[in-house]
C-alpha cells in the first residue's frame, strides 16, 4: 500500500537518488544473500539481515519517490559521484552490526573508519584490506567473507551500468552516465545500438568471465566456496581473498596459473572480448593498447625475473614470484602469494629495482574498459606519442604531426584531455602524499599507498606491502584519505571531484533571496 | 670527392678567394658546441693555473699547458667552422648537449691529471656534478689543491651562466615559449631579451655584479678572499659544493648565503625590472608569490618540526629551505628532529625548484603554476566541453603549444626520475634512496637525505651508482628538452642512414 501510494504520487526529480535507488536495491539483494551464507556457516543471521533490509528499504522508498531529471553534464557526475559514494557508506553497514572491526583498544570513531575502508575499497575493487593478525580474515563467518567478494564483483563491472542496463528511461544519458563511471565504455565501444544493451551485453560477458574462473579454480583445488569467491575478485581485479595470506594460503602453482589468467583477460578491454566472442577469432592483437599491455607485463615479469635470479633465487622461484606479482599489480588485482612475511612472494623484500618496476606497474595499471584501474595503457601511449610529437615539433617548426596510436590518428582533443587527466592525476599522488605525510606517514609508505589507492592496485610498498594490513602502515584518518583516493581513481577523477557542482547550482538556484 | 676540397682548400689558401662551402647546420651547431666547450674548460684551467701559482700549490704546470692547448684548439675550430647563414632550432640545442658533455669529458680528464679524483669515471661524476651545478660531489674538499677548487667553482659558475643563458636567452626564442620571454619592454621598462644577443649582455649585467657582491660579502665575515670567492661562485650558481672548513659556523656568513640562495632562484626578469627599480607589478607575479611562500612555508615546517623558535633555530630553517627550493642544496645538518612531512616537502621543494628563468635548477614553478590553471580548465571542460578558455601566465595569454610544451615537460621530467631511480635501484639502492637520487640529480639540487634529515655522503655510493646519476644531471640542468632533442635527432638521422644503407644492401644484391 504504501509502496503503491508512493509510486502514484507526485515525484521528486533527482537522476542521483533514482540510480541510488536502484544500486541500493541490488546490494541489499546481495546482503541478503549472503545473511542465508552466514546462518549456514552457523554465525548471526542478524547483522547482514538488518542491514539488507534497512538498505532495501532506502533504496525502494528513493527509487519510488524519484524519477531522472536533468541529465546534464554535472548531472552526470553528481549521479555517479553520489550514487557511489552513498553505496559505499550503507556497504559499511553490515560490517558495522557485525562488529567485525571492533578490537578492544579501539573507540567507535575507528571501527565507523575501518568499515567504510573495507567498503569502499570493495566497492572500488582495490583490495587493500585493514584486517590483519589483529583481526585475521579467517575469524569471520562466510557470510561476511562472501559478501566482502561480492562487492568487489559489483564494483567491477560497475553499479551504474548495472543500473543503466536495467533502466531504459535513462535513454542518452545513459551512455553519459556509463562513460563517467568507467570511461573506456564509451560510445565507441558500443556493443549495441541501445545503451542499455550494451550494458546488459558487458554484464552477461562479466558473468560468463566469473563462471568460467571460478570452473577453473575449482578444478585447480579450491574448495567450491573459496573457487566462487576468488571468481568474484578475479573478474573485478579487485583482489580481496578469503584467506589473510591471500593466495599464498594454497602454496599452489595451478591456482595462481589460473589465476594469472583470469587477472590478464580481466586487465584486457571487455570490447575486444566481446567482438572476439561474436566473430569467433581473436582480435585483440589488432588492439595496439593490447599488445602494450602485453608487452608491459612481459617486460616487467622479465625485468623482476632477472632481478631476482641475480639476487640468489633459483630460476623457477623467480618466474614464479616474479609473474604472479606483475601481473597481480599490472592489473591492480592486487592479490598475494607470499606464504609468509620472509617468503618470495613478499615484494617489499625484493632488491630495491624489483621493487621500482612494481611501483611503475602501480601507476599505469589495464586497459581501458576492463575492470582494472590505473593511469591505463592507453592514456601512456597517447602521452608517449605527443611526448615524441613534441619532440620533433623542435626539429621541424613547422610542420603538422598528428598523434599515432598504430595506424589510428588521436583527434587533438582528445590528447589534450588525457594530458589533463594526468597532470591532475599527477598533482593528486602529490597532494594526496603530503597529507598522509601530514598525518604521520612516511615517504615511501605514503607514496605508494596513494598510488595504489588512486590506481585501485590493493597493496603498497614498505608498511603496507602484501604480508600487512593497512592497519600497520597508515592512521585511521590516513585510511580515509586513502578511501577517498580509491573512489576518485575508480571513477578516474572527475565525478568524485565533480559531484558537488550540480547540488551547489540547485541550491543556490532554489535558496530564497535575503 | 675529399680531394676535390682538399684543393679547394689550398686554393682559396693561395688565391685569398672564400670558395669554401658552409656546413650544414647540424654539423656547424655540433663543432661550434665542442669549441665552446673547450674554451670554457681552458679558460676555468688557465684561472686554476694562476691560483695554484699565486698559493705554490701542485699541478700548475698541468692546468696551464691543459688550458693554452684547449683555448687554441677551441679559437682555431671556432675559426675553422663555416656557419650557414642560420643556425636551426634543434640543432642549436644540439650544439649546447655537445656543449656540455665536452665539459664534462674534457674537465673530467683534466681532473684525473691533477689527482683531484683517482679514476676517469669519478673524474667524469665529479665533472658532471659542477658543470650541472648540483651538489652531490663525493670529493674531500679539503683534500683539494687551490687550483682544483677554483677549477670546480669555475665550471660551477660557469654552469650556472650557460643555465641562464638556455633558459633566458635560448629556449624561448625557440618557437613555443616566445610569449612567456621577456622580449617587450612594459611601462617604460627595458626588455630583458629582446634578441638573444643583447640577452646575454643584460644576464651577464646581473650575474657578474651578483657573483662580486657576494665574493665581497664573504670576504669582509673574515672568511678571506679565497674562500669568500670559492663560496660565492657555489652560491649565485645554486652549486652547493663544499668549500673548505665550515664557514656555515658562522651565522653572518648563513644569512648572507640565504640572501644569495634566494636570490638565485628568483627569475633573472625579476632581477632585471629590480634593477632597473622598477618594482611596480612585480607583486602580482603568482610565481614570485609561490615562490617566496613557499621558502617561509618550508622554513615554518622545519621550525615546527624542531619544536625550537629561538633565532639560531630560524637561521638553520632559512638556510635548509632557501637551499632546497633554490637547489643549491647544501648539506647542512639537521638541527631538530623530523616529523614525517618534513622529508616529503624537500624533496618536494628540491624537485620543482626556484622560478623559471632563474639559476636554480628543478622543474621551476611557472610550469607547474601553468599545470595548475590547466587542471582548473580541464575540470571545467568536463562541465562544458565546448567551453574556449585561454590560460594566462603573468597576466598574458599563453600560446596553446607552450602550454603543450609544459605538460609533455612535466611528463618527461617525471618519465626521467623514474628511469633514473630504476638505474639507481638496480645497482643496490633502497627505492626510497633511489627515488632521492634520482629528484636530486634531475633538480641538480641535493643532497640526498635519510628520513631523519641525516645527507648522505655520496662518496659512499659506488661509481656505477654515481655514473647512471649523470644523464639525469645533464638532462635536468638542461630543462630536459635540449639533451631529448638531441637524443631523438641523433637516433632520427641514424635511423635514416641505417634505412639507405639496407637499402642499398638489397639493391646490390638485387643486382648480383
Amino acid at each position: 500500500m504504501t509502496a503503491y501510494r508512493l509510486a502514484s504520487s507526485p515525484r521528486w526529480s533527482s537522476t542521483t537518488w533514482h540510480i541510488t535507488g536502484i544500486a541500493l536495491q541490488f546490494v541489499a539483494l546481495g546482503m541478503l544473500f549472503c545473511s542465508f551464507l552466514e546462518v549456514n556457516d552457523g554465525g548471526s543471521i542478524v547483522p547482514l539481515l538488518a542491514a539488507g533490509l534497512f538498505t532495501l528499504a532506502v533504496g525502494t522508498v528513493a527509487r519510488l519517490s524519484t524519477e531522472t531529471g536533468k541529465t546534464g553534464q554535472a548531472e552526470i557526475f553528481a549521479a555517479v559521484g553520489g550514487t557511489w559514494l552513498i553505496v559505499s557508506v550503507f556497504g559499511a553497514l553490515p560490517y558495522l552490526l557485525a562488529a567485525t572491526f571492533a578490537r578492544p583498544g579501539i573507540g567507535f570513531p575507528v571501527e565507523v573508519a575501518d568499515a567504510l575502508f573495507e567498503s569502499i575499497s570493495g566497492f572500488s575493487c582495490t583490495g587493500s584490506t585493514v584486517f590483519g593478525a589483529h583481526n585475521p580474515i579467517e575469524s569471520q563467518g562466510a557470510g561476511i567473507l562472501f559478501y566482502r567478494q561480492l562487492t568487489q564483483w559489483m564494483g567491477g563491472m560497475g553499479i551504474v551500468v548495472l543500473v543503466v542496463s536495467i533502466l531504459p528511461s535513462l535513454r542518452a544519458s545513459g551512455l553519459g552516465l556509463m562513460s563517467a563511471e568507467a570511461p573506456g565504455t564509451g560510445s565507441a565501444d558500443r556493443l549495441a545500438p541501445r545503451v542499455t544493451d550494451t550494458a546488459q551485453r558487458f554484464w552477461k560477458l562479466y558473468f560468463v568471465f566469473t563462471a568460467v574462473v571460478a570452473g577453473a579454480l575449482l578444478f585447480a583445488g579450491m574448495s567450491v566456496f573459496d573457487a566462487v569467491a576468488h571468481a568474484l575478485t578475479t573478474a573485478s581485479t579487485g583482489g580481496f581473498s578469503t584467506r589473510d595470506a591471500s593466495i599464498g594460503y594454497w602454496d599452489s602453482a595451478n591456482i595462481e596459473t589460473v589465476l594469472i589468467a583470469g587477472m590478464i583477460f580481466g586487465g584486457a578491454n571487455f570490447t575486444l572480448h566481446w567482438r572476439s566472442f561474436n566473430k569467433k577469432k581473436i582480435v585483440h592483437f589488432s588492439d595496439p593498447e593490447f599488445r602494450g599491455y602485453l608487452f608491459m607485463l612481459t617486460a616487467a615479469s622479465a625485468a623482476v625475473i632477472w632481478i631476482l635470479f641475480a639476487n640468489g633465487l633459483t630460476f623457477g622461484r623467480s618466474v614464479r614470484a616474479a609473474v604472479f606479482n606483475v601481473v597481480t599489480l599490472g592489473t591492480s588485482t592486487g592479490f598475494g602469494n607470499a606464504t609468509s612475511t620472509m617468503s618470495d612472494g613478499n615484494f617489499v623484500l625484493w632488491a630495491g629495482g624489483a621493487q621500482v618496476i612494481l611501483l611503475i606497474l602501480l601507476v599505469f595499471g589495464g586497459c581501458t574498459g576492463s575492470t582494472s584501474g590505473g593511469v591505463k595503457v592507453l592514456r601512456l601511449q597517447v602521452g608517449l606519442a605527443h611526448a615524441r610529437r613534441s619532440l620533433r615539433s623542435f626539429r621541424h617548426p613547422r610542420a603538422v604531426f598528428p598523434v599515432f596510436l598504430g595506424r589510428r590518428p588521436i583527434p587533438d582533443s582528445l590528447v589534450e584531455r588525457i594530458a589533463g587527466f594526468m597532470v591532475i592525476y599527477a598533482m593528486l599522488v602529490v597532494g594526496g602524499t603530503f597529507v598522509l605525510a601530514a598525518l604521520g606517514t612516511d615517504l615511501l609508505t605514503a607514496a605508494s599507498g596513494v598510488i595504489s589507492s588512486l590506481g585501485n592496485m590493493g597493496p603498497a610498498l614498505q608498511n603496507a606491502g602484501p604480508t600487512a594490513s593497512f592497519v600497520d602502515g597508515y592512521s585511521a584518518p590516513a585510511r580515509l584519505v586513502l578511501a577517498f583516493m580509491m573512489l576518485v581513481g575508480r571513477l578516474e577523477i572527475f565525478p568524485m571531484v565533480l559531484m558537488m557542482v550540480a547540488p551547489y547550482r540547485t541550491l543556490r538556484h532554489r535558496l530564497p533571496r535575503l | 670527392m675529399s680531394s676535390l676540397k682538399f684543393a679547394e682548400g689550398l686554393a682559396s689558401g693561395f688565391s685569398g678567394h672564400e670558395t669554401r662551402r658552409t656546413w650544414s647546420s647540424w654539423r656547424s651547431a655540433s663543432a661550434l658546441g665542442f669549441a665552446l666547450g673547450l674554451l670554457a674548460v681552458g679558460v676555468n684551467a688557465l684561472l686554476a693555473a694562476a691560483t695554484n701559482r699565486l698559493v705554490a700549490t701542485p699541478h700548475g704546470g698541468t692546468f696551464f699547458m691543459a688550458g693554452i692547448f684547449l683555448l687554441l684548439c677551441g679559437w682555431v675550430l671556432l675559426g675553422f667552422v663555416q656557419r650557414p647563414e642560420r643556425h636551426r632550432g634543434a640543432d642549436i640545442l644540439g650544439g649546447l648537449t655537445v656543449a656540455m658533455v665536452t665539459v664534462i669529458f674534457v674537465a673530467g680528464y683534466l681532473m684525473v691529471l691533477t689527482e683531484a679524483v683517482p679514476s676517469f669515471s669519478l673524474g667524469l661524476y665529479e665533472s658532471a656534478n659542477a658543470i650541472t651545478t648540483t651538489a652531490l660531489s663525493g670529493v674531500n674538499v679539503e683534500a683539494l689543491s687551490a687550483g682544483s677548487q677554483v677549477f670546480r667553482a669555475g665550471l660551477q659558475w660557469t654552469g650556472g651562466l650557460a643555465t641562464l643563458l638556455l633558459g633566458v636567452a635560448i629556449v624561448p626564442t625557440l618557437g613555443a615559449g616566445r610569449d612567456l620571454a621577456d622580449r617587450v619592454g612594459q611601462s617604460g621598462m627595458l626588455p630583458l631579451a629582446p634578441s638573444g644577443g643583447q640577452a646575454a649582455r643584460n644576464i651577464l649585467f646581473i650575474y657578474l655584479p651578483l657573483s662580486l657582491a657576494l665574493w665581497l660579502a664573504f670576504a669582509l665575515t673574515g672568511m678571506g678572499v679565497f674562500d669568500g670567492l670559492l663560496l660565492a661562485l657555489s652560491v649565485v650558481s645554486t652549486g652547493g659544493l663544499a668549500v673548505p672548513g665550515d664557514p656555515f659556523r658562522s651565522g653572518v656568513v648563513q644569512w648572507i648565503a640565504i640572501v644569495g640562495m634566494s636570490l638565485s632562484g628568483v627569475s633573472l626578469v625579476v632581477l632585471w625590472r629590480l634593477a632597473q627599480r622598477k618594482t611596480q607589478g612585480l607583486w602580482r607575479s603568482m610565481e614570485l608569490r609561490f615562490y617566496l611562500l613557499g621558502t617561509l612555508g618550508l622554513a615554518l615546517l622545519l621550525i615546527y618540526s624542531a619544536d625550537d623558535f629561538g633565532l639560531e633555530s630560524v637561521r638553520h630553517a632559512a638556510f635548509i629551505a632557501s637551499s632546497a627550493i633554490s637547489t643549491t642544496g647544501f648539506a647542512a645538518q639537521p638541527f631538530g628532529p623530523w616529523v614525517p612531512l618534513v622529508p616529503v616537502a624537500i624533496l618536494c621543494a628540491t624537485a620543482i625548484g626556484g622560478m623559471a628563468g632563474s639559476i636554480s635548477g628543478g622543474f621551476h614553478l611557472q610550469p607547474l603554476v601553468a599545470l595548475v590553471r590547466l587542471s582548473r580548465r580541464e575540470l571545467l571542460r568536463q562541465l562544458h566541453p565546448r567551453m574556449v578558455l585561454p590560460l594566462r601566465l603573468g597576466g598574458v595569454p599563453v600560446d596553446e603549444r607552450t602550454i603543450e610544451r609544459m605538460v609533455v615537460l612535466q611528463f618527461l621530467f617525471i618519465a626521467t626520475v623514474i628511469t633514473t631511480s630504476l638505474a639507481v635501484a638496480l645497482t643496490g639502492f633502497s627505492v626510497v634512496d633511489a627515488l632521492g637520487m634520482a629528484v636530486h640529480a634531475t633538480a641538480t639540487g641535493g643532497p640526498v637525505r635519510s628520513s631523519d634529515g641525516i645527507p648522505q655522503d655520496p662518496a659512499s655510493w659506488g661509481v656505477l651508482s654515481r655514473l647512471v646519476l649523470i644523464p639525469a644531471m645533464v638532462a635536468g640542468r638542461m630543462a630536459i628538452f635540449p639533451v631529448l632533442v638531441t637524443a631523438t635527432s641523433v637516433g632520427a638521422v641514424t635511423q635514416q642512414k641505417l634505412h639507405l644503407a639496407g637499402r642499398r644492401v638489397r639493391k646490390n644484391l638485387r643486382r648480383s
